[in-house]
């Protein structure tokens, strides 16, 4: 019987829920591959789904395809990436900071709050045929010929109700640090200074003389200091999408209850600003500044050294936090009424911003790792070293598109969302969540992974799929392939079935790493996760301590 | 049921080949911390090292090769997209409305060489205005935001004909929205 702390049991079942996400949404994307490299081989698994899909007419193959896409993203970030990090987040900040979580009945509720948020999101896909993709670009969402209205409602629910977990998430873990458990303790004025790195560059200006060597808050471990500037990203996202989710429920239900709105009264542009600046939080905010806080945590711990320019770190983490909050306009580049200034300014050269700061994290956390030879490549360093790669492909090929130029020909192609968003999605965020559990999961249960050699194949397969899948779609893209495109000639077949053996491949990868996630816990202790501990034996499963 | 293999008592470690030992999780002074925070005033101000300057240095170097490159008339259609603002030759307008590009009836025929501008203007929701060449190729694309007046101008220097599709998902029948043979470019 092992034991294991309440939060450590809770940080599992995250990632347990983290995982079944992925899960779903790694086969919706196998799914859709499918039909873009044989559009009719769905016809058969459809028909049968039908029987239990409560909707009027029989879906074409197109809404069944555009249900699934706009699911597919939001069970991957929110499912997937969200889930994990809370987990994650909800054991390494207590951890580090040597405090209990301030509001601790918030840990079952966001849990519970997230899945419910997620299926909602995707049964409205799945039976609601809901179909606005998730750029919801005014006023298709409230366009009820086009999408179907409960479909509609549904998904807006559901991505409130994420959206407000979000929030109450950011909220428990700003409660969390700054609360006044121990010596330590920060007020919420001095920690916002210290998040927006005021004080450092007064210093750095001249304008303020050293504090000395007390204690003081900036004295937070550095991925702390990422994770509390990061979540200001996650909170302008939330915030945002929320209000456009509200929007769009307006809108539903006045068209449910017979007194439609004129979907006029909103300007479509200064809707598309408005819903990109928050969207964009998440890409090029929080999942930065938290993947660089990851990399700043992870790699001191797995090489035993020190992190190296830690000082130029603790600015860039700042720069990216400013950065993220004016690139919004690389989505607007297509857009010939978005205003020059903005195109060339927020979305080409403010973008080249999180070159200098990825680059710089990067190398950072590269020094790092070569200062420290000879290192032990076990599995969470490997992964570690599979995320920065996939950083750099990823936010390369971004960089070739955000570019007012190049983006005439690569904007909505299958460029886009293959080299660049899931190069980083699958291979720089993806890897990056494999070497946190692959590091937490002997850290919270005190149990060995088991298998040595299933980590090696899991982690050729995943990225060798990755990069087989990306490189097919990003071939395709720039001989003119869209995304979000039902091709009715074979003109890049050849493409997308490269790019479904890469899918496979990923697929496989992930079948072993479950195989061998799950041997290393064993049955009891993954099913005594989910089952109430007096369901099981006293000498099985994970106890609580 | 798979075997546990239990990790010494009281010792936190990755893996037995790891070098890192992770103890005293909550209270005591572990190691763990004494790795991720700083600890002198010194470590406390902005210092870079010198390394990180010479890799600064590479970074804008990239930065401005890559950006020059592309802004420059090293991409044709930056000539006229960006540099300048030419009067166009021609001006010809495209509504889009229930998937449906509306094209002037005539057809659209353009000289190679001559400015031809395009505006394209939408009754419901955002589309997209693209033009490829008949291997699937993109030649250019542009939004069409409904409200708007979304204009592009292109010059066109291969005869031949040329599709136009949407660019922009509007809806479950998107992959519709696609008109062969569209535009004419006559030597």
């Amino acid at each position: 019987m092992e034991r294991i702390g309440w939060q450590e049991k809770w940080t599992l079942r995250y990632a347990v829920a983290g995982l079944v996400f992925l899960a779903m949404s790694g086969f919706e994307g196998i799914l859709m591959r499918t039909q873009l490299a044989a559009p009719e081989a769905l016809q058969g698994m459809e028909a049968l789904l039908m029987n239990i899909r409560p909707v009027t007419h029989e879906p074409s193959p197109a809404e069944l395809f555009y249900g699934m896409l706009t699911v597919h993203p939001i069970v991957g970030i929110y499912g997937f990436a969200y889930t994990c990090v809370m987990g994650a987040f909800y054991f390494l900040v207590p951890f580090l900071l040597k405090k209990e979580i301030r509001h601790k009945k918030l840990v079952p509720v966001n849990f519970a709050l997230q899945v419910i948020g997620v299926l909602t999101c995707w049964m409205s896909g799945f039976f609601g045929m809901f179909n606005a993709l998730y750029t919801l670009y005014w006023p298709l969402p409230v366009s009820y010929n086009r999408v179907p209205l409960a479909g509609s409602i549904a998904f807006t629910s559901g991505a409130t109700i994420i959206m407000v977990n979000v929030l109450l998430f950011a909220f428990n873990l700003f409660s969390t640090v700054l609360s006044k458990s121990n010596p330590h303790s920060y007020s919420f004025g001095q920690f916002l200074l210290a998040a927006f790195g005021i004080p450092r560059l007064l210093r750095w200006l001249g304008l303020k003389k050293d504090d000395g060597p007390n204690p003081n808050y900036e004295e937070l471990p550095v991925f702390i200091v990422a994770v509390g500037r990061g979540s200001i990203d996650t909170v302008i996202n939330a915030i945002v999408l929320l209000s456009a989710g509200a929007l769009i429920l307006v809108y539903g239900l006045s068209a449910l209850f017979k007194v439609p709105l004129d979907s006029g009264a909103v300007d479509a542009l200064v809707y598309k600003n408005w819903f990109w600046w928050g969207l964009d939080m998440v890409a090029d905010g929080n999942v930065l500044i938290y993947t660089a806080g990851v990399w700043y945590l992870l790699i001191p711990l797995l090489v035993n050294r020190k992190l190296y320019g830690e000082s130029v770190v603790r600015t860039v983490i700042l720069v990216d936090l400013l950065v993220s909050l004016g690139v919004w306009s690389h989505h607007l580049l297509g857009d010939r009424v978005q205003p020059l200034v903005m195109r060339l300014l927020s979305g080409q050269f403010i973008t080249w911003g999180e070159f200098f700061t990825m680059g710089l994290t990067i190398f950072a956390s590269l020094m790092t790792i070569w200062l420290a030879r000879p290192v032990k490549l076990t599995p969470a360093l490997k992964f570690v070293l599979g995320s920065i790669f996939g950083f750099i492909i990823g936010g390369t090929a971004g960089l070739i598109q955000a570019n007012i130029g190049l983006n005439v020909v690569f904007h909505n192609t299958q460029w886009v969302i293959g080299p660049h968003a899931h190069m980083l999605l699958l291979v720089g965020l993806g890897m990056l969540l494999f070497a946190v559990i692959y590091a937490l999961v002997p850290m919270l249960t005190k149990l060995e992974i088991r298998s040595q050699r299933l980590a090696d194949i899991h982690f050729w397969t995943w990225l060798v799929g990755a990069l087989t899948m990306t490189y097919a779609m990003g071939l395709a893209g720039s001989r003119g392939m869209l995304r979000r495109m039902l091709y009715e000639n074979a003109l890049y077949q050849p493409y997308m079935q490269v790019a479904l053996v890469g899918g496979l491949l990923i697929a496989v990868g992930f079948v072993v790493f479950l195989v061998n996630v799950v041997s290393t816990l064993g049955w009891v202790n993954v099913l005594s996760l989910v089952v109430p501990e007096r369901w099981l034996t006293p000498r099985s499963g994970l106890r609580e301590t | 049921m798979f075997k546990n293999i239990p990790v010494k008592e009281g010792l936190y470690v990755c893996y037995r080949y790891n070098l890192v030992e992770l103890y005293g999780l909550y209270g005591g002074s572990s190691p763990i911390h004494a790795l991720l925070r700083p600890k002198s005033a010194a470590e406390r101000r902005l210092t870079v090292e010198r390394e990180e300057r010479i890799w600064f240095g590479v970074l804008i170097v990239v930065f401005l090769v890559f950006n020059a490159i592309t802004l420059s008339p090293l991409v044709p259609w930056q000539k006229w997209l960006l540099w300048s603002q030419p009067a166009p030759d021609r001006r010809i307008s495209i509504e889009i409305a229930n998937y449906e590009f509306n094209l002037p009836p005539q057809g659209i025929e353009v000289k190679a060489g001559e400015l031809v501008e395009f505006v394209a203007t939408s009754r419901d929701v955002t589309y997209g205005f693209g033009v490829f060449r008949s291997d699937g190729t993109m030649v250019f694309q542009m939004q069409v935001v409904p409200g708007y007046e979304n204009s592009i101008i292109w010059k066109f220097d291969v005869s031949g004909t040329y599709d136009v599709r949407s660019t922009e998902y509007s809806g479950p029948r998107h992959p519709e929205m696609l008109v062969e043979d569209a535009i004419q470019v006559i030597p």
